[in-house]
């Protein structure tokens, strides 16, 4: 098993990292829009008028992608000639709680903010709430991102 | 005080000024109607008239949804904050006259889209008619044609795909004693249409071993060669086509009666509002009554306006405590831009105080951090300038522009602080838009290093930091209202052992998230613009000398969060088992504060995760733009760059302020559910009522 680690390289372990982050917080994302942007166009078939309202909705799941690709950008920046095997595995391990946070979080919010959207198009008024509720899973992303900012600092 | 005092208000008249009473209301706009009703007085039912008004505001509803189809208003996004025209009472009422007129062209465009949409079902009947006589085209017989003296012809088709010779051998195995000739008219993998013909004496024997191979004769069989009826069908669509073309041009030409039309919708609203209105009202034989909610400044001005016009009895009277009292609120220009995020969330009741102007403060601030692009800032501000001077605004939408201009001036604020110009911009135009250049603006930047780890991590501290004053100052608005209801015990107790929680759990930040790194950094070491490091070697010492008084506030605070509620219990003098019940209570609050207060400031961190979000891929995108090396690709890609991520974030920097305010600092104080005002106004969108001279 190290011997495969140890095949790998550095640089390699840490793009694995990097690409880990993106691949899997953008999966969230993608599927977390997806899932809101089904409800969301139900709504504006009955009432085009509340497109605003659910389109805040349906990008609200597109954050943990972006943070997936931050934390990418970030490990790649880290990566030089003179990096040890054990500094390109922190980065790997430090790219691992956005990829997997983000790829739940994202899920997840996208679920919410599409009942949000139903809520939507019987209250229009309490869309506020809605985003809230949708802004609460987003809360696990950021605390993730935070530690991964943090983690590739240490390396 | 921003949440406007409410009375009630009670009108007795005349019951012949009814409706003028009930127009000038709705003119003044100021008084919602409450339902009023009393054994001796009877309503009067006014369903009816407002089911009519409803019916035809539809009409003129569905006359401009079609006028909007096929003779679209032109004009562009911003117009929709040109402001409304204007318009005297006496203009009103003048043009209120022509409604009839009106009305009928209204339903002369609906008579011409009902003929557009029967003409487009006709040739959807038509076209279903073509295709069916499209196999058919070379037919030169009607397909009703039944045979000559000695023959008879069978028309019709096989739904399967063969040809003339698996035909004969499968009839002639059927009925060897007959013979027969088939004509293939055309044959597709769906069916193929034939013409069988034999000796009338066979016919019957014929035709049953057709049936037996699938044989089916048409449904709709034509008198004439099915071409007669195929040219038939073409002319019947030219000619629908013809008619749709037609009614469109005709709808156009009611273009010009938009305007009229857009005022009838209004008209009728006007109306219908009124009538429902006047349902709530009250009356005997000779006078009515009418109750309802007027804001109190209000008061004077509407009271002495209907007392001058009309004979009446006014009283106005405070609103009982148990009753649900709607909420106006009244904001200068800047606690005003706050109003509509303020409602998304819940309006205030009575009991709470109004926390638009003193959230406003922290809002832009917030989103300017989270945002934090110069670059980004000075558009907004340009692109709200741009409105606020070319129209004139009404009060809600000047709003809404004002809140656009501060929350791009917020943006700019820390753009500057952060060096954030489009990214690193400055470095490209430095460098003739090709990669590589340095950053002159480095030099103006407070996180200059903000890529070392060190400098991210002194950055988090700061946004926790910021947090905590944010909470804090919460705990304080909590102070501040409970204290107004007259209550200084509880508003202390209730809302300052968290606040000391809180300036308790900074030593608590130093030590677990910003201590090496924020120490190393003060070392200032490879930085340098040394503002930034004097700010962190003042904290250092702060954190050195301090942490220990710190740790006595956190203690206080937590002793404070247990004893609390049984002090308010003795306090009210109440038994000593309610008295220990408080201990336990605080205890459980102990645990929910100290839990609270961590979750409340960590929750901050997002200050730091979305302005680095919008920075870093802000400079990705310049990367990606310079990578060609031409100046203008660099500028295409950059322009569209830039949108989305502006976009991006903008949204995302707007929902994660509003749940700061929301679930971070509405929780300290603030409660909301109160019942908006909606008085009986005129609810018009393509003019409003201006003061006769």
């Amino acid at each position: 098993m190290f011997q495969i680690v140890e095949s790998f390289g550095p640089i390699a372990l840490a793009i694995l990292g990097a690409a880990f982050a993106a691949i899997f917080a953008g999966m969230g994302s993608a599927r977390g829009v997806g899932t809101v942007g089904e409800a969301a166009a139900g709504v504006v078939a009955e009432d085009p008028g509340k497109f605003g309202k659910v389109l805040i909705l349906e990008i609200l799941p597109g954050t943990q992608g972006l943070y997936g690709l931050l934390v990418a950008i970030m490990v790649m920046g880290k990566i030089s000639p003179e990096l040890t095997l054990a500094q390109g595995a922190a980065l790997f391990f430090a790219a691992l709680p956005i990829a997997a946070v983000g790829y739940f979080s994202g899920k997840y919010q996208g679920k919410v903010a599409a009942a949000g959207c139903s809520m939507v198009a019987k209250k229009p008024e309490q869309s506020g709430k809605a985003i809230i509720f949708a802004a609460m899973v987003e809360t696990y992303a950021i605390l993730a991102l935070l530690i991964s900012i943090l983690l590739i600092g240490q390396v | 005080m921003a949440i406007l005092d409410m009375k009630r208000i009670e009108i007795l008249a005349m019951l012949s000024d009814s409706k003028a009473i009930v127009d000038l209301i709705q003119q003044q706009g100021c008084v919602e109607l409450v339902d009023y009703s009393e054994e001796k007085f009877y309503k009067l039912s006014t369903s009816a008239a407002v089911s009519q008004f409803d019916k035809f505001h539809g009409i003129a509803t569905s006359a401009i949804e079609v006028l909007d189809r096929y003779a679209p208003k032109k004009g562009g996004l911003l117009d929709s904050f040109a402001p409304r025209d204007d318009m005297t009472v006496t203009e009103f009422a003048k043009k209120s006259q022509d409604t009839d007129a009106i009305l009928s062209k209204c339903y002369g465009i609906n008579a011409l889209y009902k003929e557009i949409q029967d003409a487009k079902v006709e040739i959807i009947r038509a076209q279903t008619g073509l295709d069916q006589m499209r196999p058919w085209t070379q037919l030169d017989i009607p397909s009703s044609f039944k045979g000559t003296i000695n023959t008879s012809v069978f028309v019709g088709t096989i739904a399967e795909e063969t040809n003339r010779e698996v035909i004969l051998s499968k009839l002639a195995e059927i009925v060897p004693e007959i013979d027969s000739e088939i004509e293939i008219v055309s044959a597709d993998k769906n069916q193929t249409c034939l013409v069988a013909i034999c000796h009338k004496d066979f016919a019957k024997d014929y035709e049953q071993a057709l049936r037996s191979i699938g044989f089916v004769a048409p449904a709709d069989p034509t008198k004439h060669e099915p071409k007669v009826r195929i040219e038939r069908l073409e002319a019947e669509i030219a000619e629908c086509e013809n008619k749709i073309a037609e009614n469109e041009e005709k709808i156009k030409t009611y273009a010009e009666f938009r305007g009229d039309i857009e005022f009838l919708i209004d008209y009728f609203t006007l109306r219908s509002d009124k009538y429902k209105a006047l349902d709530k009202i009250s009356m005997s034989d000779n006078v009515f009554v009418l109750t309802g909610y007027i804001p109190a400044i209000k008061v004077d001005e509407f009271t002495n306006k209907l007392e001058s016009l009309f004979d009446v009895a006014v009283s106005v009277t405070d609103p009982s405590e148990d009753e649900d009292v709607p909420v106006l609120l009244e904001n200068g220009a800047f606690g005003r831009t706050m109003e509509s995020t303020t409602e998304m969330y819940a309006l205030p009741t009575h009991d709470d105080i109004d926390p638009n102007k003193f959230m406003a403060i922290f809002y832009y601030f917030l989103f300017g951090l989270m945002l934090g692009d110069a670059g980004y800032g000075i558009l907004m501000v340009i692109a709200c300038l741009v409105v606020k001077f070319k129209f004139r605004l009404e009060p809600k939408k000047a709003a809404t522009v004002n809140y656009g201009l501060l929350c791009g001036l917020g943006t700019t604020f820390w753009g500057i602080l952060l060096n954030g110009w489009f990214g690193d911009l400055p470095a490209y135009l430095a460098n003739g838009l090709k990669m590589g250049g340095a950053n002159p603006m480095s030099n103006y930047s407070l996180f200059e290093a903000l890529e070392t780890s060190e400098a991210t991590t002194v950055f988090l501290m700061f946004c926790l930091i910021i947090g905590i004053l944010h909470l804090c100052y919460g705990c304080l608005l909590g102070v501040y209202k409970t204290w107004k209801h007259g209550k200084p015990v509880e508003a202390i107790l209730e809302n300052m052992p968290f606040f000391l929680i809180l300036i308790g759990f900074l030593p608590l930040i130093d030590m677990q998230i910003s201590g090496k790194a924020l120490r190393r950094y003060a070392l200032g070491e490879g930085i340098t613009h040394t503002t930034m490091v004097k700010v962190a070697q003042g904290f250092v010492w702060f954190f050195d000398n301090c942490s220990t008084y710190l740790y006595y506030v956190l203690a206080a605070g937590a002793a404070l969060t247990v004893l609390a509620p049984a002090i308010i219990a003795l306090k009210d003098k109440k038994s000593i088992g309610k008295v220990a019940g408080g201990l336990g209570a605080g205890l459980y609050a102990l645990y929910n504060a100290a839990t609270g207060a961590l979750g409340d400031i960590l929750s901050y961190a997002r200050l730091l995760a979305l302005g680095l979000c919008t920075g870093i891929i802000a400079s990705v995108i310049n990367q990606l733009a310079a990578m060609p090396g031409n100046p203008v690709l660099f500028v295409i890609i950059f322009v569209f760059g830039h949108t989305v991520n502006l976009a991006i974030n903008l949204i995302g920097t707007y929902v994660h302020t509003n749940r700061l305010q929301y679930v971070e600092l509405y929780a300290k104080f603030y409660e909301g559910g109160g019942t908006p005002f909606i008085p009986l106004t005129v609810n018009s969108k393509s003019f409003k009522f201006k003061e006769e001279n």
